[in-house]
Order: C-alpha cells, then structure tokens, then sequence
C-alpha cells in the first residue's frame, strides 16, 4: 500500500472552554476531519465562512497545537511518520502554512521577510548565512515575480506584491507541502494567473498544494480535487469536476441558485450565480 | 546583500560607540560641582556613569525584545507592569526595614519584580489568547503595582515617604562602584541571552502566528523571554528605580539605523541605551543643581513627546 | 676620627630618631585624634577641633553656629533653607536635607558631617560614611533627644562643657515652664501645619504643647504628622487650633481662618482661639525652642 504524503484523521478542534464538561461554551470548530493528500496533487478546501478551513490548515501546521487537554484530538502522518507532536522547527520544513496577510510591524525589507524562512530553521548565533541559503530565497523569489521588490520595505508593498513575498518566504522554507491559507485572494488577475501556473509548476516538481479560495473560479482553475468542509465536518470530496456540481454546492450553501458552466479554454467547471 | 552591510555596520556601531564615549565624558565632568577633585570623579561620578549605561542598555534591550514578543513597538518595560512590581517590593522594604543592602542594591525591588513576572508567566500559560490578554495583564499590573505603592504612600509616615518618592521615579545618586559593577555583570549576561534568541525574535517579528509558521515554538520563546526580561528589568529598577521611556525610544531609533533584525538590532541598542541614560542622569544632576531631578522625570520629559509623534505616524501610516 | 666618639652626637641622633618617631606618632594622631560614638552606635573618628563642617540639616547648622559662635567659617556647608543664624545663608549648600548632593559634600572636603535620623536620608548617610567621611548622626526628631544632641554635636565641634552648660540651662529653663504649666488647665489643643495635617504624637510639637500643659488633641495618632479628616476635626473639638506657619506665610493662616470659621459650632471658633505661630523656633533643637515654648505659652495662655 502507498503511504499517503500528507494523512490527516480524525481531527477534532474546539474553541473556547477547555473542562471537559462544560460542552455548552465550546465552539466546535472542527469534528472528525479525515482525509490524505498525494504527492504533487492541488486540492482545494471549500465550504462557507466558519466552517473550519483555517482553523484546519492552521492545526496541519501547527500553528494550533493538538493539545489533548484543550479538547483537540487527532493524527497526522507524513509518509507514515507521526507528525502530531513533532517539534515546531521541523514540521516548518516539512509544512508551509501561507496566510492571507503578510504583515510587519516593524521595517523589514523584502528579502529580509524571506530570509527568516532560512534562518528560523538554523542553530547557532553567527548569522552565517550559506550559499544554498542564498540560491533558494533568490529562486523562491523569481519564482512567485517579487525579486525585484527584494530591497523594498513591505510596507511600501502593495497587498498583492506582499503576498507574493509572503509564498516566496514559504518556499524558501524548503517545505513540500504548502498551505495557503487565501493567499491569492489579494492579487490582481495578472498575479493570480501567473501563480496559478507556478502553482501547476510545483505540483509537477511533486509539491503537494492545499487551497483555501474564496473565489471558487480561481481555485477550480488549478487544483485537481476538492474537499468540502460544513461546520467543522468533512461532508463530501472528490475531484473538482465533481465538486464544483449544483448538488454538491448545495449542500455548502442551500439558499443560493448556482450555474455550472466551464471555462472554454482549459475545461475547468466555473460557478455562476443566480439572480 | 550582506557585503553591503558591512561598511554600513561599522559606520553604525562605530557612531553608537563614539556617541557612548562622547556622553561618559560629558558625564564625568559636569555634575553638581563645577571644579571637582578627582575623589569627586572616582567616588561619585564614575560609579554613576557605570551605573547609569548598565541600566540604560538592561531597559533598551528589555524593551526591544518586549516589542519582538507583542510585535508591537509601543511596547514599554513598563507594560508587563514588572518595574511596578519591583517598585513596590522596594517600596514596603523600606517601610518594614527589610532593606537588604547587597552592595547598594534594594533586594526587596528585585523580589517585587520576580513575583509579579511569575504572575505574569502564569498567565502566560492559560493566554491562549494570546499577545493581547498579555498585554492588558500587564497593564492591570501596572496599576495593581502603582495603585499599592500609592496606598502605601498614604498610610505611611513622612521620612519613609520622601525617600520612597526619591527613589521611585529614578535614582542614580545611590551608586557605589561594587554595586554598579554587579549590576553591570547582571545586565551583560542577561543582555547575552536575550541576544542568543535572536532567530526567534526575528521571527516573531512576523506576529505569532507568522512565527508559528516559521518554525518558532512560540510559547517555549514567550516564556523564556518574559523570564529573561523580567529578571531584567527587575535588576534594573532595584539599581535606579523606575526609569521609562528608554525601552520604548532606543529601539524605535536603533530600528532606523539598522533594521529590525535582532542580531544586529540588541547590540546597537544596548549601546545607545547606555549612551542616552548616560546623557539624561548627568542631566539630572547638572539642570537644577545642588538639587538633583529623578532621573525618570529627564527621560518621561524627552521620551513622552517622541512617544507621542512615534504613535502619531503610526496612525499616519495606517489610515 | 670615628662619628660617635663624642657623646654629643650620640645625643643629637637619639633624639632626631625620637623625634621622627614622635613626629609620626602625632601626624597619626592628628589625623583621627579621638574617637566619638554618635547617636546610631556608630564610632567616629574624629580631630581635635575640625575645621571644615557640614550640617546637613538646618537644626544642625544652628546648632553648629551657636557652638562656634565667632568661628563660623570653620562651617564649610549647610544644608539649603538654612536660615539661622542669618549669617550662615552666605555659606554653600549642599542641597536639601532629604537629599543632598554627596559630590558637593565631597569637594568642601569635611572634617567633620552632622547629620540626623531624623530627615537624612539612611542610605545616602551610609554612603557618605562608606567613602570614610566622618560623620556624626544626630537624632533631631524627639523632644527627649534635644539634650543628647546637643552634646553630642558639642563633643563633634570639640566643645564639650559648652554642650552641657546649654543642656543645663535648657533644662532650666523648660522646668520654669513646666511648673507654670502645673497650676493651668490642661487645655485640648490642635497643632495644624498644613491643609488637613497636623501634629501627631510623635512629633516634636506634640512634646513643646505637653510642656506648657496642654494636651495634644491628635495626641494620639502614632505618626508625626497625620492627614486628618474634618469630620474628625469636628468630632475632637479641640478648644483651641493653633496654625503653625513657617516664613512668611501670612496667607496660608488667613485662609484656615476663614475655613475654619465657616464651621461655628466648633469651640475654638466660639470662643475666637484660632491663632497663628509664627516660629521655626519651636522646631530647632537649639536653645531657641526655649523661645518658641515661651511663645506657644504666652498664645494660648496668655501673659503670665
């Protein structure tokens, strides 16, 4: 049997109260998430707002601990090794979770920004900064077009261009599984285009990609399957085809009259709305 | 882009250095006296320049890696409400006689500070929440602190009182050479750990969840830091009282000059710190002299309008 | 001819031997002539007659004056707001009582430092005394303490019997007083200093009142000088209220005139014995609280 790259099961997370017993002020965000991801696929994560993706992707990355006593529950395994209580630095060069707002409070450059996704992984106190070092944040950044933004302050960025800076500095990480977290959503078309084909690049180079979208347009260009989220549960998955159908879409949002119509270019099913 | 910074870093550090040397100077010759002997110099002022850069780089560094934790640069030693803490622990030392003198040291200011930071590393714990619960935890304590002294002030006597009031808003009269020597050994090993930290500061830099993602085991740093920064500033305050506005204004500056990366960013404020505590203490000694002005009071004077603009073109920027 | 053939010169090089030896043995001497204990414990080393003082307190350097009499450029320094003798507001200041400037102590170069328990800071004496100046503490703050202040910054100066003589006629002195007070009714008193503060049983007025015979309303507040509410003033109702001003400050006794007279079930207001003190004497360990005594006597109880 093929060992999935990524196997998430039965993720369970809560928010608010931590005792056991008082279940009235939790708030599931989610219950029992199941699922696995291949080696080179893009799958997109869709389901209305607060159904659990960020929390989701957050929880894959770490950036929510699995705490046993918060009420979390779960495993997670990359190539057949347990990646739930692994330590953070090493899950960060295994996993790559991009947000949707790159942020700084303090002047940072550009290439700055990227070069922590080098030397947050690092030991020791000189800041010896090796070649390899230098080669990925420079191949990171010409990939997703901001090396020429690499002196400017990000705050001088637009949220588009910071955004870019932002995938580049997950990459640089050296991580093979991405997430991102809407990190599209501030681009121009342009951007988003030209990304969604680095995207296709680095799926090819066997990069396992999981989208959140809010643009369903968007994410369908590009990811092969898709996983439906409702309410913190895992309600339905399968390719993108599939998914994108009026049936399935129903069962995210029940009050809303869509058509499934196709891009006539690449094939890929668009969602119009109803009046 | 490293070869670069080279000749800008020696240009940087080598002002910073001039800048330090420059206000020792100044600080040893101008005092209360205008032709002083040399025991003057030996016995008064060197022990007081000493004094007055150990604390200034302990409250510069403390507040750039507060600012690094709350990725916020309107953070201030003062916002974990620990110089409150040590503040009354001084304070309520005095007031019962348990003074322990360890070479000039109130040792009561270094407990006050140890305990109300454990308060705070226990809350640090349940913060799921996060940066902000810890900051308004802090800021209570400040209060908490500030209101007990105030009580403490009105119950008591009146010698007690004048003394206190001396001492709390920033005392460097108080320096003999054994104790600055002491606290410059805490101040520069305590200073060297919180340099050691400086991946993950950058990384936080990020917000925390941007940590996260880079690979930081946040909570692990959060509860290192605050140790080491509460022990700190602790040292800090039990040395010359409370002292603001340096651990909010040396970063904000060195931060100009060199960038927001921790490597190079704690050295440099370590030593305009001492530089610009240096300045102001000699200040506090030379403006109203044979009085002498609390040196918190220099520092609240110059420190609170920068404060203001630094806040004001923040929201510039953010609008 | 061999040099110690004659006993001359055996002679001559005897004594010069001596002579260095007892030369050493007096500059020695000179520097720490005797040694003193001072009002903390603590041993002074002091020389005969020192020449350079600095009173750190305004009590201490009237004191200091009244010892020195003629000689009162061997006072160095005084504290500031030293006002009496008016001849001492010529000397340099070392700064305010609760916190003076060691640096300026420093460079006066003092032989001997009067200090007091009572408004010195603790600390910044000890670090006087760390950098092995001499200094001799004093304890200002309570009344039965005057006569050992006095001697003890008498035997300072190097002016012992002048220090028991005024011991002698201050006890005098006070007991005239308080065999007039014996014969007098004791009448309830209320010493105010500030807005609402006033003096409490710790506090040096507190003992002068006792002494004229008449009794502390506040005596019983453990601190010297308690913030009291005007509800409790009201209930105490004291008969009298004396307003203890200190310079000029005509003012400030005008307006608690009137403040107080806006309350006229108040007894001292019925019967108009709201005065005003106007008397440092009453606060200087000195012979002069003689002065300021006879002067609260004569304001609540008239010419006598």
């Amino acid at each position: 049997m093929e060992t999935s790259f990524l196997q998430v099961c039965g993720i369970s997370y809560a928010w608010g109260s931590r005792s056991e017993d008082d279940a009235k002020n939790r708030k599931i965000a989610l219950d029992e998430v199941s699922f696995e991801l291949a080696k080179g696929e893009i799958v997109v994560l869709l389901g209305p707002n607060g159904s659990g993706k960020s929390t989701l992707m957050k929880v894959i990355s770490g950036i929510l601990p699995l705490v046993r006593a918060d009420g979390a529950s779960g495993s997670m395994r990359y190539l057949g090794q347990n990646l739930t209580s692994i330590p953070q630095l090493r899950r960060a060069q295994l996993i790559a979770y991009i947000g949707s707002d790159l942020r700084a409070q303090f002047p940072m450059s550009a290439e700055d920004t990227v070069f922590l996704g080098r030397t947050c992984q690092k030991f020791g106190f000189l800041r010896r900064v090796s070649e390899e070092d230098i080669r990925t944040v420079k191949w990171a950044m010409e990939l997703c077009f901001c090396w020429d933004l690499r002196e400017r302050n990000l705050e001088t960025l637009s949220g588009g261009e910071r955004q870019l800076v932002a995938l580049a500095c997950g990459l640089a990480q050296g991580a093979r599984i991405l997430l991102l977290d809407e990190t599209l959503s501030k681009m121009d078309i342009n951007h988003q285009a030209a990304v969604g084909k680095v995207l296709k690049g680095l799926a090819r180079d066997g990069y396992t990609i999981l989208l959140v979208s809010h643009d369903l347009n968007v994410a369908s260009e590009w990811a092969e399957r898709a996983i439906l989220l409702k309410s913190g549960r895992k309600v339905a998955e399968g390719s993108i085809h599939e998914m994108v159908s009026e049936e399935k879409l129903r069962l995210l949002y029940p009050n809303t009259g869509v058509v499934i119509g196709r891009n006539p270019v690449t094939g890929a099913p668009k969602v119009f709305f109803d009046r | 882009m490293e070869k670069i910074r080279v000749s800008k870093l020696v240009t940087t550090f080598g002002f910073g250095a001039a800048a330090w040397v420059v206000t020792a100077v100044i600080a040893l010759s101008w005092g209360a006296v205008n032709d002083p002997s040399f025991e003057v110099i030996r016995q008064v002022r060197l022990p007081r320049a000493i004094l007055a850069s150990a604390i200034g780089v302990g409250l510069s560094v403390a507040g750039a890696a507060l600012q690094a934790l709350f990725a916020n640069p309107l953070c201030e030693p003062y916002t974990l409400g620990i110089s409150s803490g040590a503040g009354l622990g001084a304070v309520l030392g005095i007031s019962f006689g348990f003074q322990w003198m360890v070479a000039g040291l109130t040792g009561t200011a270094f407990l006050g500070a140890i305990v109300f930071s454990v308060v705070l590393y226990l809350i640090s714990l349940k913060a799921k929440g996060g940066n902000t619960t810890l900051l308004l935890a802090g800021v209570m304590l400040g209060f908490l602190g500030s209101s007990l002294v105030t009580l403490w002030i009105s119950l008591s006597d009146s010698n007690g009182v004048q003394n206190a009031m001396n001492w709390l808003f920033g005392d460097l009269s108080r320096a003999r050479l054994g104790g600055s020597l002491f606290t410059v050994a805490g101040v520069l090993s305590l200073t060297a750990l919180l340099w050691g930290e400086w991946r993950n500061l950058d990384g936080l830099l990020m917000g925390e969840e941007g940590a996260a993602a880079l690979g930081v085991d946040v909570r692990q740093v959060r509860r290192k830091v605050i140790v080491l920064v509460s022990l700190l500033i602790g040292l800090c305050v039990s040395a010359g009282g409370m002292i603001g506005f340096i651990g909010l204004v040396v970063p904000h500056f060195s931060r100009r000059m060199i960038g927001s990366l921790h490597l190079r960013l704690i050295p440099l404020c370590a030593i305009w710190g001492a530089a610009t505590l240096t300045l102001a203490d000699c200040l506090a000694r030379v403006v109203v002299r044979p009085y002498e002005l609390p040196v918190g009071v220099v520092t609240a004077l110059i420190g609170a309008p920068v404060f203001l603009w630094i806040m004001l073109k923040r929201q510039e920027r953010e609008s | 001819m061999p040099f110690y053939k004659t006993k001359k010169n055996r002679f001559v090089d005897l004594s010069a031997v001596v002579g260095v030896l007892l030369f050493f043995a007096l500059w020695g001497r000179g520097a720490s002539a005797r040694e003193m204990q001072d009002s903390t414990g603590t041993k002074v080393n002091l020389v005969d007659a020192p020449q350079r003082i600095v009173a750190l307190a305004p009590s201490l350097g009237e004191l200091a004056a009244d010892f020195l009499k003629q000689d009162l450029n061997r006072l160095a320094g005084v504290s500031e707001f030293t006002d009496y003798p008016p001849a001492l507001k010529k000397l340099p200041s070392v700064g305010p009582y609760n916190h003076f400037s060691i640096e300026k102590i420093l460079s006066l170069k003092p032989d001997l430092i009067l200090a007091t328990q009572d408004g010195n800071s603790k600390e910044q004496v000890l670090h006087l005394r760390e950098m092995n100046l001499p200094v001799v503490t004093v304890d200002t703050g309570s009344f039965e303490e005057i006569g050992r202040s006095i001697r003890l910054v008498s035997q300072a100066i190097g002016v012992p019997r002048e220090g028991d003589r005024m011991v002698e006629q201050l006890n005098t002195g006070l007991d005239r007083i308080k065999k007039r007070a014996e014969s007098r009714p004791h009448l309830k008193v209320m010493l105010q200093l500030g807005d609402d503060i006033v003096a409490g049983r710790k506090s040096f007025l507190n003992d002068a009142l006792l002494t004229v015979g008449a009794t502390n309303v506040y005596g019983d507040s453990n601190f010297h000088y308690p913030k009291v509410a005007l509800e409790d003033v009201l209930h105490r109702d004291p008969d009298a209220i004396v307003v203890i001003v200190f310079g000029d400050e005509m003012r400030t006794f005008e307006d608690m005139r009137t403040r107080w007279n806006r309350y006229p079930q108040l007894k001292a207001v019925k019967n108009k014995r709201i005065y005003l003190l106007r008397s440092d004497a009453l606060i200087r360990p000195t012979l002069r609280i003689l002065e300021g005594i006879a002067l609260l006597e004569r304001t609540l109880y008239g010419k006598d």
